[in-house]
């Protein structure tokens, strides 16, 4: 053994060395990435989000539909008949909002419910839909796209005229028309397949049209930029090199395109990620999306905006949420694009 | 159209009137063709057990198109490619996928041609996997002991390509190309992407594997000084089609085709005096587009010796050596 490795060494001497670690592309733009502190900080910030939204029972103070309303529109910070050896007995679990101990850290809405609590609930929303939009846009889009630029020919012209179909069509407007149809459906009481959907609507929450609506729209373009990707890399002499030895369609998808053209595909989700969380605030706020009482950044902007004279904070506090969580995910994307893109353009 | 007399038994390679056009079509879904690229248009000529054939042309030719016809990595438009007297041009599927064994391809691109997401261990070892011809620390040995062929430090197999030169990436290709056992190995310009330096160390590589291994090379270049040492024999090609076809020695001592002369002339000879006085012949103008090549003898555009028979005819492809010294060539000069 020892023997070997000495003329394993010495073959080294002979051959040529090279320094350090093995670094492979993946784990060089981890490394770029984690340098990259606006990013990272991001990153925190979603994480932290995402974990207030998973455990939001216990980060609350208050349920999300809990009303008092003799501290309608309460301002933030206001502590209510707070005293001392109540203070003592005040415990955010078990405490109800009449004990006397309630402060109101961000403040209350126009039913008296806690804004801080609402909050918190409605970033679950918000991350869902980023959740349920990406994923769908990544599945679909990518599949769709690769199919579409791999084969080309007339598969890639009549897969390539229906996104641009439906790119042409103004999807959104649809959307809302049917949304606002189904809606009336229900009030009206309806039976069959369209029943149906509207109960299924109406367990979600009022989701079911919104994830429809996003997942709708969001595919179209990562359709196009996975076929561009695949169009790009397929003429490559990588990928001649592998069907020269024999390698199949699957192998060749699988094991060299993909791994060539995921990165740049999660750039453009990652950016499209603040999209989808405006649409669904966009949506909500039309009275479209979520129902009520489910807290939604959107319902909750729609809530407050008629009072934003006397009570900004109604709109302030959902409006905040919006923006940072927004800008947290734009700067994670301009993080990941930076990481991937030196290794994208040769090298 | 006749082909190389040459005895049958020790061919490898057998191309015949090999056409590959690339279509050009206009309109969507309902498409029409509207003309066609004759990236190679009718070339015949064979390879033997263990030789090298040089393959010359200027750039855009039809050089990269005829090997990938060869290989079938393109289906060729006509012709036929018989290897051990096997016709490749009507294999399909697992056949096919099989038949890649005997026959492989080392690219031009060092760079382009590894893919970079994969470990040079798993870029070499890929032949084997796909052919299931070794697994576990089986394959992983062989992977080894290929670096080890190609002159690479057997502890590269955990590295990624971006982390080589071009030297290295090259001798990366080959290991993989040698990975299973093949028999014919098409060389598009394995060179020309390299620095000067480093270019004879891939040439004597590639010498000495074709010593120890009994390989037989299609040797692809864009001029005439690269292919001089490897090369057993050199064809010489213009707009897709061969214009001159010999032994290495015949074709740089007696050029019978103004295409190769003028080719010939451009090489740098290493006699200071014989390099002052020789003369270059520079040819006028551009290679013409292959999707409309002038009519009759295609070279007539530049030619400096052209007549009025070359406009009509198409020149025959005839031998003007011995059955022996075969020297073929496509001229009505001759
Ligand atoms: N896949 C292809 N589709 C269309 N035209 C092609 C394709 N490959 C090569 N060609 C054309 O065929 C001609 C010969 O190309 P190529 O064989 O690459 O030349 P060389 O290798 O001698 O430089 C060029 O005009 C090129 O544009
Ligand atoms: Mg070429």
């Amino acid at each position: 053994m020892a023997a070997e490795n000495a003329s394993l060494e010495q073959l080294g001497q002979e051959f040529g060395q090279l320094k350090g670690k093995p670094r492979s592309p993946m784990g060089d733009a981890v490394r770029e990435f984690k340098r990259n502190k606006v990013a990272m900080i991001s990153v925190v910030f979603i994480l932290i989000i995402a974990t207030l939204a998973v455990f939001a029972p216990f980060f609350t103070p208050y349920g999300f539909n809990v009303q008092n309303t003799s501290y309608a529109r309460a301002k933030p910070m206001t502590p209510y008949v707070i005293t001392t050896d109540k203070y003592e007995l005040c415990h955010w679990k078990e405490t109800p909002m009449d004990f006397g101990c309630t402060v109101y850290i961000l403040g209350a809405d126009g039913l008296g419910r806690d804004l801080l609590s609402r909050v918190i609930y409605g970033s679950r929303i918000s991350l869902l839909v980023a959740i349920i939009g990406s994923s769908v846009s990544l599945i679909i889009g990518t599949i769709y796209g690769v199919i579409s630029g791999y084969f080309g020919g007339k598969t890639d012209d009549i897969m390539m005229r229906i996104v641009d179909f439906l790119w042409a069509l103004p999807v959104l407007v649809i959307i809302i028309i049917m949304t606002v149809y189904f809606k009336a459906l229900a009030r009206a009481g309806a039976t069959g397949f369209a029943g149906f959907l509207i109960d299924l609507d109406q367990a979600m929450g009022g989701l079911l049209f919104m994830f429809i609506a996003i997942g709708a729209l969001s595919w179209l373009g990562m359709a196009r930029q996975a076929r561009g990707q695949i169009l790009s890399h397929k003429k490559k002499e990588y990928v001649e090199a592998a069907r020269s030895i024999g390698a199949g369609n699957n192998r060749i998808i699988f094991k060299h395109l993909l791994p060539n053209i995921i990165g740049p595909l999660l750039v453009l989700e990652s950016m499209a990620i603040p999209g989808y969380i405006g649409l669904e605030a966009f949506l909500s706020f039309i009275g479209l999306g979520v129902n009520p009482p489910t807290p939604s950044w959107g319902i909750m902007i729609s809530e407050g905006y008629l009072g934003i004279k006397s009570n900004p904070h109604l709109v302030l506090v959902p409006g905040t949420a919006l923006t940072l969580l927004t800008l947290a995910f734009n700067y994670m994307g301009d993080g990941i694009r930076d990481a991937i893109d030196p290794r994208i353009h040769g090298r | 159209m006749s082909s190389n007399n040459g005895s049958k038994k020790d061919v490898l390679l057998e191309v015949k009137g090999l056409k590959m056009y690339f279509p050009i079509t206009k309109g969507i879904i309902i498409q029409k063709k509207i003309a066609d690229v004759k990236a190679v248009d009718g070339i015949s000529f064979n390879i033997k057990h263990g030789e090298t054939l040089g393959l010359v042309g200027e750039s855009g030719c039809g050089k990269s198109t005829t090997g990938r016809a060869i290989l079938q990595l393109y289906r060729p438009t006509a012709g036929s490619v018989r290897f051990e007297g096997k016709e490749l041009t009507e294999m399909k599927g697992e056949t096919l996928r099989r038949q890649r064994r005997e026959m492989q391809m080392i690219f031009q691109d060092p760079y382009a041609s590894l893919n970079p997401r994969l470990t040079v261990g798993n870029i070499v070892g890929e032949p084997l996997e796909v052919h299931k011809l070794a697994s576990g620390k089986e394959r992983q040995e062989r992977v080894q002991e290929l670096l080890k062929l190609v002159g690479l430090n057997p502890y590269f197999v955990n590295r990624y390509p971006h982390e080589f030169s071009g030297g290295q990436r090259q001798r990366i290709g080959i290991a993989r190309s040698l990975a299973v056992n093949p028999k014919f190995i098409v060389a598009d310009e394995p060179i020309s992407a390299l620095d000067v330096s480093i270019q004879a160390q891939i040439v004597n590589l590639l010498e000495d594997l074709q010593a120890n291994l009994g390989l037989t090379y299609l040797f692809i270049a864009h001029d005439l000084s690269m292919v001089r040492h490897i090369s057993d024999r050199i064809a010489v090609m213009y707009l897709g089609k061969l214009v001159e076809l010999t032994d290495h020695i015949t074709l740089y001592e007696d050029p019978l085709h103004p295409y190769t002369q003028a080719l010939l002339s451009a090489v740098p000879i290493p006699d200071p005096y014989i390099e002052e006085k020789r003369q270059r012949i520079v040819l006028e103008g551009d290679v013409p587009s292959p999707t409309n090549p002038p009519s009759g003898c295609n070279f007539r555009t530049r030619c400096p010796r052209v007549m009025d028979i070359c406009a009509e005819k198409d020149p025959e492809w005839k031998n003007m050596g011995t059955p022996e010294n075969e020297h073929w060539v496509a001229c009505h000069l001759y």
